[in-house]
């Protein structure tokens, strides 16, 4: 068995089907967490730089007010309230130094209140110049202090601006706190952003002044970040190979974008966490798809594997092996699905017994059929073929089977059929091979030990059959004719041999035989036939038939009563060939249909050419069982008949006891419908047969045509005599006209006159003449008659 | 105008109208700011332009007083040579100062009366503010001329004792924001003179003080 698996069966789709919808709902989670991951992550930083905005906005808020309230408090100094109403310099630069370094302050500027410099502690130089900030002193001036960042020489500061009230306002006071990178860095850990301050630098340029950022980016950033507003505004800025959120807002008075801050947070950090999610998602999955693939291959094998015995047993049944059943699973479906099947297997098994046997075997006599008798047969061909051993075979058929079928009904037949069935098989050896081809054909094949034994064998058969067959009380004489050939001088092949069986036993029927072996001049006979058949088409159709007609002697006023219409074939290369050689093959091969149309056609218009020279003489037209099977015979006649304006009392059909008992009530059917016509019917060869003539004289026919084997050997005082003699006394009872056929010589005239017989016809009473030599023959007699009057 | 100020100018007119042999008047000011408000606290004086002189009687020596953590009153005016006394009313030290031109002086925290009296002997804006407790502010306009008044809250104030003469009469007023021009008026003993000035004075803010109770003075 093959084990691997294979992704177009049950198994492989299987797995296909879970690890692709695995795939799927992975690949899908993969997706959406990717995609919320940098949501989230944007989200996030959004949320901590919002957070972080109103951080540093409160912190710088605060860093302010409590710058001014230092400064408030270093103004209301009196110390520095003294020295400047004194106007006391040195003692000013003392005062201011102290609280420099008391509160942290980088610079100190002093300012009078129209706003020039008095001091200032980084420009010792530039005093007296005017105060640059001046808003903030009026804003000091206002409101007590004023705060602002501003940028003095490249350096940032959170400048804080208080007048000095001594109480009166006297000068202002301004303190620089600076702001740096320790600004930064505080601002930044309590934001937990990245914070930066960009100042105007001159020439639009813009630098960091302080930032928590490493220097190594600090000269990109001023390029990469807008100017900043009053407001908060955001954008994203990529530093290096960091993605950093950004939002920047001005701190200049005035928002003027001269000073701005920027906070940062890191996407990648926020995107890190999400990171180690999708590494262990990755990983989960894998495991996942792992699980899944082992765990749909072990399944779909279960499945798959009793599925795939099963495939096997119905491979194995299809070849015809129902013996081995299949293992049946203990568990669920595929287990019940087994036993089903081994069921069906079974069941499979008998059916086929049963059809074989149908097929096989005959069901009327249980018989083997013609199927298995061929298989037989050629079993016996292979064997004894390669053994180098002749055997024969015999081929049978009931004799007037027919007969029986049409008169007794099919049952009957059937009870017929089956105890010669019974009688053969007993009759034969274990060993040979009895069959039933159909209908009333049987065949034996003996067994090896009568293989050369055919006669004896064929002898046997018939005795069996000599006794009676007794069905529903009445004795039936079954006859049968058998046809024997031998392998391997008859045929190679069971058709062969069969066919010329066949032959054989035509022969032994036609000449009441009993059986007989085949001959390869028979069948040469035969092939003879054959060439006929093409030939006798151009006879018809090239007028190579002519008509003879033979007279009919009324025996007690020796008038002529009529002809015999008889065929005869002048046949352009051998010349005139006599009715006997190719009526019955034109009555083997149906074509004697044709035959009898011409005929017909023929003696109806040599009927109306008479007629029309003032004669009219009654022609006999010979019909044939063919010519009976069919219905159109009445028709033909009918038109006949009329083109050619014939009366029906010139018309007499002659028809033979076996052609009527062939098929006793068609042909019953057709000679009533011929009687309608008016048309005479006369019974041909008549004690040829085993007719019953109480069954003739239901046909009511017009006249008996004693056959001519009959009056060849009449002797006086002989069996055929007595025979003729009363059947010309039944005939004269019966009412019907009797007619001797085959009268050769004067004596039998004599006797047959002697015997009552009303006609006679024959070669000792006139030859067959063609049509205007009877007219001629005819008009001779009766001058001779005239002449010499008859005795 | 104030009924108390009525009930008081009406006999002091009458007075001064009473007796023209001392051929003395009185003058009336009214300050106003510029919507027509009353202005308190404007210092209005007149100083002798033919050399009258003052015939009345000397004021007495003014106090400042440090009450409730304020001077009081808040704006005082004095003729120079004038002893101020800077009494402490309040149960907290004061410590009084001033950095002013015309006299710089402080008074290091002290408890009731200042050991003694600072004498202003130069005329001008003397601003005192108290180093202890920020928002204390006073003002002392210290004048050189007998004649002043100081408005009081309806605007008005009255000079008596005004010899005959001709006079600058000027006015001043701490958060004033400009300098009022000076005015000439001449005196010839006749009905009382009436004198109307227009200032432009910020309104004086009002401040805040932490309680005296040390645990509640969170701003």
């Amino acid at each position: 068995m093959n084990k691997r698996l294979r992704l177009d069966g049950i198994a492989g789709r299987m797995i296909l089907f879970f690890v692709s919808l695995l795939v799927l709902v992975q690949l899908a989670v993969f997706v959406s967490i990717n995609v919320r991951s940098d949501q989230i992550a944007q989200k996030t930083v959004d949320h901590q730089l919002e957070v972080g905005e109103r951080v540093f906005q409160r912190l710088w808020a605060q860093n302010n007010t409590q710058l001014e309230q230092e400064a408030t408090v270093l103004a209301a100094d009196f110390g520095l309230r003294e020295s400047l109403a004194s106007n006391d310099r040195p003692t000013i630069l003392s005062v201011l130094a102290n609280h420099a370094k008391r509160v942290g302050a980088a610079a100190m500027v002093v300012v009078s209140l129209d706003g020039r410099v008095l001091v200032d502690s980084l420009h010792p130089a530039g005093e007296s110049r005017r105060f640059e900030y001046s808003d903030l002193l009026m804003h000091a001036q206002e409101s007590g202090h004023a705060a602002a960042t501003v940028a003095i020489d490249g350096l940032l500061y959170q400048l804080v601006v208080v007048p000095v009230l001594a109480p009166e306002p006297i000068a202002y006071v301004a303190i620089g706190f600076r702001v740096d990178d320790a600004v930064a860095k505080e601002l930044g850990e309590l934001t937990g952003l990245e914070v930066s301050f960009l100042s105007a630098a001159g020439r639009g340029e813009r630098a960091v002044t302080a930032s928590t950022l490493g220097s190594e980016v600090r000269s990109e950033l001023p390029h990469l970040v807008p100017l900043g507003a009053p407001a908060w505004a955001g954008s994203a800025v990529s530093l290096r190979d960091r993605q950093l959120e950004t939002r920047v807002r001005s701190l200049a008075p005035g928002g003027s974008g001269a000073i701005d801050v920027v906070l940062q947070k890191s996407l990648d950090e926020a995107v890190e966490p999400f990171k180690r999610l999708r590494a262990s998602f990755g990983l989960l999955a894998v495991f996942c798809l792992g699980v899944t693939v082992i765990g749909s291959v072990l399944i779909a094998r279960n499945i798959s594997q009793p599925i795939r015995a099963l495939a096997q047993a119905a491979l194995r049944i299809q070849a015809g092996d129902y013996a081995s059943p299949v293992p049946v699973p203990n568990q669920g479906e595929i287990g019940a699905f087994a036993a089903t099947f081994n069921h069906m297997q079974d069941a499979i098994a008998s059916r086929e017994g049963e059809i074989r046997r149908l097929a096989y075997r005959d069901p009327l006599t249980d018989l083997p059929n013609r199927a298995q008798f061929l298989e037989e047969l050629d079993r016996a061909i292979d064997e004894c073929g390669k053994a180098g051993q002749a055997f024969s075979v015999l081929l049978m058929d009931l004799d007037r089977f027919r007969f029986v079928n049409d008169t007794l009904g099919h049952h009957a037949g059937d009870r017929v059929i089956i105890e010669v069935a019974a009688r053969l098989r007993a009759a034969l050896g274990d060993q040979d091979v009895l069959a039933r081809l159909g209908g009333d054909e049987f065949a034996v094949l003996p067994s090896p030990q009568q293989r050369l034994e055919s006669t004896s064998v064929a002898g046997q058969l018939l005795r069996c059959l000599q006794a009676p067959v007794v069905v529903d009380g009445q004795s039936l004489d079954v006859g049968v004719s058998i046809g024997i050939a031998h392998f391997p001088r008859h045929g190679t092949d069971a058709v062969a041999l069969l066919r010329r069986a066949d032959v054989a036993m035509y022969v032994a029927k036609r000449e009441h035989k009993g059986f007989e072996q085949y001959d390869h001049r028979i069948d040469g006979h035969r092939q003879h036939h054959l060439s006929l058949l093409s030939e006798l088409r151009q006879a018809i159709d090239g007028n190579e038939l002519r008509l003879h007609y033979q007279p009919k002697i009324d025996l007690r006023t020796d008038e002529v009563k009529g002809a015999e219409a008889l065929v005869r074939w002048v046949h352009p290369v051998r010349g005139s060939i006599p009715p006997s050689e190719f009526i019955p093959f034109a009555e083997q091969t149906g074509f004697i249909r044709h035959v009898t149309r011409w005929v017909i056609e023929a003696a109806l218009a040599q009927i109306e050419t008479w007629r029309a020279l003032g004669v009219e003489i009654p022609v006999a037209i010979n019909v044939s069982a063919r010519d009976l099977s069919g219905a159109e015979l009445p028709e033909l006649l009918a038109g006949a008949m009329r083109r050619h304006r014939v009366p029906p009392g010139l018309i007499t059909l002659e028809i033979t006891e076996s052609a009527l008992m062939e098929d006793p009530r068609h042909a019953a059917r057709i000679l009533a419908r011929m009687r309608e016509l008016g048309v005479a019917i006369a019974i041909d060869d008549y004690g040829t047969g085993y007719s019953a003539l109480s069954y003739l004289t239901q046909l009511t026919v017009d006249s008996l045509k004693i056959d001519r084997s009959l009056i060849n050997s009449i002797r006086p005082g002989g069996r055929n005599a007595a025979i003729v003699r009363s059947t010309v006394a039944l005939g004269e009872n019966l009412g019907l006209t009797v007619v001797a056929e085959g009268v050769e010589t004067s004596e039998q005239v004599e006797l047959l006159r002697q015997f009552g017989c009303h006609q006679a016809q024959g070669f000792g009473l006139a030859r067959p003449m063609p049509a205007d030599q009877l007219i001629a023959w005819t008009v001779a007699r009766e001058v001779a008659h005239e002449s010499a009057p008859s005795p | 105008m104030h009924p108390l100020v009525l009930r008081l100018a009406l006999p002091l007119a009458v007075a001064a109208w009473a007796c023209p042999l001392l051929a003395a008047s009185a003058i009336h000011a009214e300050v106003v700011g510029p919507s027509g408000e009353p202005v308190e606290d404007a210092v209005v004086f007149l100083r002798p332009l033919t050399g009258q002189k003052f015939s009345g009687h000397a004021p007495p020596a003014p106090s400042i007083e440090q009450r409730d953590r304020e001077f009081v009153p808040y704006v005082t005016v004095v003729q120079t040579g004038a002893a101020v006394r800077f009494p402490n009313q309040d149960p907290v030290r004061h410590h009084v100062y001033s950095f002013s031109q015309p006299k710089k002086f402080e008074i290091k925290l002290y408890a009731g009366d200042a050991p003694d009296p600072i004498v202003f002997d130069k005329p001008g804006v003397v601003t005192m503010g108290c180093n202890v407790h920020d928002w204390m502010l006073g003002y002392l306009f210290v004048v050189d001329t007998p004649w002043f008044g100081k408005t009081d809250s309806s605007g008005l104030t009255q000079i008596d004792a005004v010899e005959d003469g001709d006079y600058e009469a000027r006015v001043w007023h701490p958060r004033q924001r400009h300098e009022v021009a000076m005015r000439r008026l001449k005196l010839a003993g006749a009905a009382p003179e009436r004198l109307h000035f227009t200032i432009d004075a910020t309104p004086r803010k009002p401040h805040y003080k932490p309680p005296l109770d040390p645990l509640h003075y969170a701003k």
